[in-house]
């Protein structure tokens, strides 16, 4: 990295540690507590397993903007099954589904129909936003919320398997991209598409399977929300799915850093709560915007340093 | 009459948009069967229903009008291959100081200084949010997507940080209300809020089509959509043509605040306006980018939202909200569906 940058992100963190010097001690020490690391720590779920969905998808050579789409519907079908069946696991299992089908579409369009992937993605959101309205209204009379259900997953995160499956996955996602045939076979459909061809594999099929395992993945991270609170409420993605792909871009289509990225967003999330509970002077409505403010930052100075996959958004 | 016949791109561009209404027709009908309705009565109950009722082709007008704004917004930024989905916080952006400016101003200002004072208080604001986009895009090349997201929601939470210590009375989420002289007429379909804002649309729609097609500027921005190293070749500043596209695009958006504050709050209220900035990209594809285009679709699409609420004995309001998001997909799907079977053709005749 460049003197100039070094000192640009000196400047950013030196404000940040200035806000936090400002602060009186009290204040600081409700902000960084076991509490707020464990609040954290489920906050980030569904922000990294939507990016490590992502991240595979987008490795694969395939623009991945419809991450909010897959965490409404498996948010959505999760609470649907488990209303249907009493069991959450089930609704785990029914919310991977949603994301892997809602995968599936986006891949019809991207790549059989040669649709502009940015726009399927974003009509992907629009269509998930109005169409999970009206999927409640169409089982449940009503457009806003499900019903409440008594069959939800525990509160405590290590009783919660979507916890578990976000670690394996942030484990293992680097490590299949880097050292399995299907993640070698993965990353030369997104940068060497004409590699693979010449071998006689086909990397529009790689990028289908990475397509489905992200949608899978970002769909359990939906399941979380939804399962977690116990009911489906419009629009509760909130906006995840996009911070996801985010941390992705700026982690540099790297799944172990972008997962580091989003927790880091959770914190920072998970930190606000605990300050508004505590009080203090930063106004109410400006707080939850450091997130924002940050990844904005950080991707304009960081720049377009690292590559994305060369073949990215290209058939 | 020659710029009247249309080119086979032209052609082709019509081809897809009736294409993606007619797939968005068929599916709407499938939704409305599986609720238990009858398409036929459905579509023929908001037509008629729409038609006979002034206050309803007010309220089709009213949406039509912030729609086409921001449709435009994004139909420029696509057309120099940026995707602007910024609208919402451009929009925002162009409320609050829309509605700041004309609060400031006295209350015996005339007219005719204080609606353009206005107009350009608020093309201002969103604009600059878009010069912002555009020059992280092409100075740092952060994508503007990403950006346009970030913005939408550092704008939102700065509008209700200036909203709750400055502007709410009383407990609600109004300011005050701006001076008379900054008030934009009702049209008065039916005691609608359709208004003269309609004009500041339709002279939007036709300065855009204008520039676009008839002079340098517009042949440079559809150069750098086209095929940017192509046009950096011919000697176009690309990062210029980012960045003040996309000042113009976020003017555009910001330009809706006409309609929501001028036109029909006469105030700021939070979260006015919200909604239409998202729809506006429904609008500049279904529009295929084409200024025209993009006014008959928001029309189309503010019939279709406007149609969802007078329905809704027949069926839930979440059907047409759904469709929006349909038209979208069919839109994508359309394009390069028709420009293939015209490549298939070409193929055959030699």
């Amino acid at each position: 990295m460049t003197t100039r940058k070094l000192v640009w992100l000196g400047v950013i963190l030196g404000a940040l540690a200035l806000v936090l010097v400002v602060q009186p001690w009290d204040v600081l020490a409700a902000v960084f507590s076991l509490g707020v690391l464990a609040q954290a720590l489920k906050t980030a779920i569904p922000y990294v397993l939507a990016a490590l969905g992502g991240a595979i998808t987008e490795r694969s050579g395939v623009v991945d903007l419809a991450l909010e789409a897959k965490l409404l519907f498996g948010a959505l079908v999760a609470i649907i099954v488990t209303l249907a069946f009493g069991s959450p696991y089930l609704g785990i299992l029914g919310g991977m589904l949603a994301g892997m089908a809602t995968a599936w579409v986006q891949l019809f369009f991207a790549l059989r129909l040669g649709a502009d992937q940015v726009i399927v993605g974003v009509a992907l959101n629009l269509l998930a936003l109005g169409g999970t309205r009206f999927v409640l209204q169409l089982v449940y009379g009503e457009g806003s919320n499900s019903p409440v259900s008594q069959a939800k997953l525990p509160s405590n995160l290590v009783a919660n398997p979507i916890f578990w499956l976000a670690v394996l996955a942030t484990i293992a996602v680097p490590i299949a991209l880097a050292r399995t045939r299907w993640g070698l076979r993965l990353r030369a459909a997104g940068d060497r598409p004409d590699a693979l061809v010449s071998v006689g594999a086909s990397p529009e099929r790689a990028r289908m399977w990475a397509g489905l395992v992200g949608g899978a993945l970002a769909g359990a991270g939906g399941a979380h929300l939804s399962l977690t609170l116990g009911s489906f409420v419009a629009d509760m993605a909130g906006g995840r799915g996009y911070m996801a792909l985010a941390m992705v871009i700026l982690a540099g289509w790297r799944p172990a850093w972008a997962a580091l990225a989003c927790f880091g967003v959770a914190f920072a999330i998970a930190a606000n709560v605990q300050l508004q509970l505590v009080g203090t002077a930063i106004p109410r409505q400006l707080a939850p915007l450091l997130p924002y403010v940050l990844t904005l930052g950080i991707l304009v100075i960081a720049g377009s340093k690292r590559r994305p996959p060369r073949s990215l958004g290209k058939l | 009459m020659g710029f009247l016949r249309p080119s086979d791109d032209a052609k082709r561009e019509l081809q897809a948009a009736l294409v993606a209404l007619l797939a968005s027709i068929a599916i709407g009908s499938v939704l409305m069967l599986l609720v238990g309705a009858s398409p036929g009565r459905v579509w023929w109950a908001m037509i008629e229903r729409t038609a006979g009722d002034p206050s309803q082709i007010g309220l089709v007008l009213y949406k039509a009008t912030g729609l086409a704004l921001c449709g435009l917004s994004v139909a420029l930024a696509l057309d120099a291959g940026l995707f602007n989905i910024g609208g919402e916080g451009q929009l925002t952006a162009g409320v609050l100081v829309c509605a700041v400016v004309g609060t400031a101003l006295p209350e015996s200002t005339p007219a005719i200084v204080a609606i353009p004072v206005c107009l350009l208080a608020a093309a201002l604001a969103g604009g600059a949010v878009g010069t912002l986009i555009g020059l992280f895009r092409a100075t740092r090349g952060a994508h503007e997507v990403i950006t346009s997201i970030m913005f939408n929601a550092i704008v939102a939470g700065f509008a209700a940080w200036i909203g709750y210590e400055w502007l709410y009375r009383n407990g609600t989420t109004t300011g005050a209300l701006i001076a008379d002289g900054a008030w934009l007429p009702q049209i008065g379909l039916g005691g609608s809020s359709a208004n003269a804002s309609l004009l500041v649309a339709l002279a939007a729609v036709a300065g855009l089509w204008w520039v676009r097609s008839r002079t340098t500027w517009g042949m440079a921005w559809r150069a750098v959509g086209r095929d940017p190293e192509a046009a950096r070749t011919a000697g176009i500043s690309v990062a210029r043509v980012q960045i003040l596209v996309m000042t113009a695009s976020g003017a555009l958006a910001g330009l809706a605040a006409a309609n929501f504050v001028m036109g029909h709050k006469h105030a700021y209220e939070g979260g006015l306006g919200a909604g239409t900035g998202f729809l506006g990209i429904s609008a500049a594809l279904l529009g295929r980018t084409h200024p025209i285009g993009v006014l008959i679709a928001s029309l189309l699409l503010a019939f279709l939202s406007a149609g969802g609420l007078v329905v809704r004995d027949l069926v839930p309001k979440e059907l047409t909200e759904m469709l929006q998001g349909v038209v979208v997909l069919a839109v994508a799907a359309a394009g390069p569906w028709v420009a293939s079977r015209a490549g298939a053709q070409k193929v055959r005749i030699a």
